[in-house]
């Protein structure tokens, strides 16, 4: 158990990293503005050019939510209780879009939404909102419907995997003879009968941690709503683009406004969802608990049609914009004589890896991705590993209040976002520190921001499921702290520890609002800023969107490297959610 | 080498589960300690060891006082109900854990193969821990608590999870081990048979109670 000298370090120095920028940003808002951060909630009424974005985060949010679990659920269902071969890969494959940089998914949407995309190809535009999309605009009286199915859809299946984590081992674990006995017996003859009484209670904390995970995601993605839906605003893109002037004593008072408004409700919103999520994750361990005592996985018998059909479209939707982006980087526009045809080429790859299109060529734009990832990594792991280790000890010692506290702090970056802890860094740290304003090392502490809750939620289930009589025996046959560490806990934790490692190295390296505002200062270009840069060109040059492509494949290649290397370590039973 | 536990408390939850035990084991003494389920039987081996700590009440080995010693560092002995290996070891791995001291490898792997011979499992130094049957992997455990050369050593039910037959004759094995070691030893069952067989001295452990 951690002594109380180290957990105070810990969560001290947690609180120092991850929350002390933050923190310090509001000050400097406040000071600026002289608005006290719980005032600040009017003012988002009150601007102008915040008028409704609130209800477009909520409201995308909400329906994002509700579409993941309506897609999510039947999948999980499908796979937890019928025989498949490979089900290993068939699990990766639907969960693959989980570590798939935002970025990425955007330029996939994108190609699969855009003119001449599949989508479009069966009269389904969502960008030029034309024909049946453009009849329900109308009707609805909603300018932009078609954005906003592109983006539902999107932050919909960047999330699927979240239910699938949740629901289907749980499910897949769930002795039948439960539901055999309760068939018997009167109050569990109808179906619906079976699930008020069996299935809720026993998936509904699973099935709402994931929808309110969901929210938090979408409520706070930004490079989605950046390139799917141009025409709106969230919170999230609404402080990015006011980020930039915010903060500076005298100038442009609105744009430290708005950023500390928009903030303000973020925290309160994200806040009371993550709080939700984290007492539904707690009911839902102790369901687990249930259900692993009492069984091991064992499949109702072969799928009919209606399941394989369910999981050939779950399969397809998850790989389908990833495929797309790989195919659009080798077509490139040609116009001759007037007429525009498209041909087959490795340009786009060429003019990517270069830079012709942009500040920083693919393979410069590689070396920082990787500097940063690899150094998040060698901080964000123990620091982690140790915020875990805090929790459970807690836990252990029956300080079930005071855990929780410290569990809902490790939630803390997801509360503040990307967008604003990269803000939070610029506004903050650079106060106390202007000579960090150009270290090109300054990336890494939001990234460690943002990753470090991940390797929190991956290390807490695998310490919490750990057999402690192990570390016992350890003790009694004299093995000192050290040698208990080395040769008991690693070695037992080695899956967790793989899984969480390459999560760490996975978001890092496609993590996009953070760096995007941070970048802005300086001449640090990633990988998904270069997506993101050579997007944002001209489209008069035809090679703008293959070398996008090939940068975002370059980009998704790493991370879907990393995601199978961890897949392979992971627990079956594994129902973290991540 | 006598292993004294005098007036020892222990609650959990304010329920009293061991009130005022004292008990005195001799050198080379094999003592039983039977007594119903709940009783606070595997409570006392656990505070004994150091896993646990009493709330009142002081343990003493060989005159010295373990109060406030670390479980790691009082060099006493247990086997569990269920034995405890480490499933990402194989058997020489998990007894080389049992060896304290600078030695080399081959002394290493010297011991074992000695210690394997003494528990009749010869020759299985390679084996997966998961490939073991309940008794293989309870010698096992008890061939590496003897490596670590206690100075007494705890039995909480060691054979409970074996069947009859297996139980009687590994408990003949045991104690035949056993009595060549000049420790005091404890061993928790609640099959009065056993504990005749194994025993010097039976001690039952009542509910609450002074023995």
């Amino acid at each position: 158990m951690l002594s109380r000298v180290l957990r105070t370090l810990v969560i001290s120095t947690y609180a120092l990293m991850i929350l002390a920028p933050v923190v310090i940003a509001i000050d400097r808002l406040w000071a600026v503005t002289g608005v006290a951060p719980w005032q600040a909630f009017g003012l988002l009424g009150d601007l102008a050019v915040a008028d409704g974005v609130l209800l477009f985060t909520c409201l995308v949010s909400v329906t994002a939510s509700l579409l993941t679990l309506a897609l999510g659920l039947p999948l999980a269902i499908v796979l937890a209780k019928y025989e498949w071969k490979n089900i290993a890969l068939i699990r990766a494959i639907l969960v693959l879009p989980f570590v798939c940089p935002a970025i990425v998914a955007a330029m996939g949407f994108l190609v699969l939404f855009d003119a001449g995309g599949p989508l479009n190809y069966v009269g389904i535009d969502l960008y030029q909102q034309s024909g049946i999309i453009g009849t329900i605009s109308a009707t609805l009286g909603f300018a932009n419907v078609g954005h906003f199915i592109a983006l539902s859809l999107a932050l919909c299946w960047f999330n699927l995997s979240l239910v699938i984590r949740f629901i289907e081992p749980t499910l897949a674990n769930m002795n039948p003879d439960w539901e055999d006995q309760l068939k018997l017996l009167p109050q569990g003859k109808s179906l619906w009968q079976r699930i008020r009484h069996l299935y809720a209670p026993i998936l509904a904390p699973g099935i709402i941690a994931s929808a309110g995970l969901t929210f938090v995601f979408s409520f706070t993605s930004f490079a989605l709503v950046r390139w799917l839906a141009p025409s709106a605003d969230t919170l999230e893109t609404l402080m990015a683009d006011y980020g930039g002037s915010a903060g500076i004593y005298g100038y442009r008072i609105m744009s430290s406004e708005i950023v500390l408004a928009s903030s303000m409700v973020q925290i309160v919103i994200l806040g009371s969802a993550l709080w939700l999520v984290s007492h539904m994750q707690s009911l839902h361990q102790s369901r687990i608990a249930i259900v692993a005592e009492s069984f091991r996985r064992k499949q109702q018998g072969k799928a009919k049609l209606r399941h394989r059909a369910i999981l050939v479209c779950g399969v397809v939707f998850a790989v389908l914009p990833l495929l797309l982006t790989i195919i659009s980087s080798f077509k490139m526009r040609v116009v001759e004589n007037g007429q525009v045809s498209t041909e087959w080429t490795t340009q786009g790859w060429s003019i990517a890896w270069r830079g012709d299109l942009s500040y920083a060529g693919a393979g410069e734009a590689l070396g920082y991705s990787l500097v940063y990832a690899a150094l998040t990594l060698v901080i964000a792991m123990p620091l982690g590993w140790m915020m875990a280790a805090t929790i459970h000890s807690l836990e252990k010692e029956g300080k079930l209040v005071r855990a929780k506290i410290v569990d809902f702090i490790s939630f803390a970056p997801l509360i503040v976002s990307a967008v604003m802890a990269g803000l939070g860094i610029l506004l903050g740290i650079i106060m106390w520190f202007p000579e960090l304003f150009a270290w090109f090392l300054l990336p890494v502490w939001a990234h460690i921001m943002m990753v470090t809750p991940f390797v929190v939620r991956v290390m807490l289930p695998a310490l919490r499921s750990m057999d402690e009589r192990y570390i016992e025996q350890a003790k009694i046959l004299r093995l000192n702290q050290f040698q208990r560490f080395r040769l008991i806990t690693l070695p037992s934790l080695k899956g967790p520890v793989i899984v969480a490692s390459a999560l760490c190295l996975a978001f890092s390296l496609g993590e996009f609002g953070a760096t995007w505002v941070l970048a802005r200062t300086g001449d640090w270009t990633t990988l998904s800023v270069l997506v993101d840069d050579l997007m944002s060109r001209p489209n008069y040059f035809p090679g703008v969107r293959p070398a996008a492509m090939a940068s975002a494949t370059i980009l998704m290649s790493l991370t879907l490297a990393l995601f199978f290397i961890s897949e392979k370590f992971r627990d079956s039973k594994d129902t973290g959610g991540f | 080498m006598t292993l004294k536990i005098s007036g020892i408390n222990k609650s959990f939850d304010g329920k009293r589960i061991l009130a005022g035990v004292s008990l005195e084991v001799g050198d080379g003494e094999i003592v039983a300690l039977i007594g119903a389920s709940g009783s606070g039987k595997s409570t006392l081996l656990r505070i004994i060891c150091g896993l646990e700590s009493a709330d009142d009440g002081e343990v003493m080995l060989a005159g010295e006082n373990l109060d406030g010693v670390p479980c790691e560092k009082r060099n006493i002995g247990m086997i569990f109900q269920s034995p405890i290996l480490y499933p990402h070891m194989n058997v020489a791995r998990n007894l080389h854990l049992g060896i304290s001291g600078k030695m080399s490898r081959e002394e290493k792997d010297e011991l074992v193969e000695q210690i394997l011979n003494d528990v009749d499992l010869a020759g299985f130094q390679l084996r997966n821990v998961d490939e073991l049957s309940g008794g293989e992997a309870q010698r096992v455990a008890l061939a590496r608590t003897l490596l670590t050369k206690p100075r007494a050593l705890l039995m909480d039910e060691p054979f409970s999870a074996l069947d009859t037959e297996l139980r009687e004759s590994l408990a003949e094995k045991t104690r035949k081990l056993l009595s060549q070691l000049d420790i005091p030893i404890i061993h928790v069952t609640h099959d009065v048979d056993e504990a005749q067989r194994i025993a010097d001295r039976v001690v039952r452990l009542c509910d609450i109670n002074i023995l």
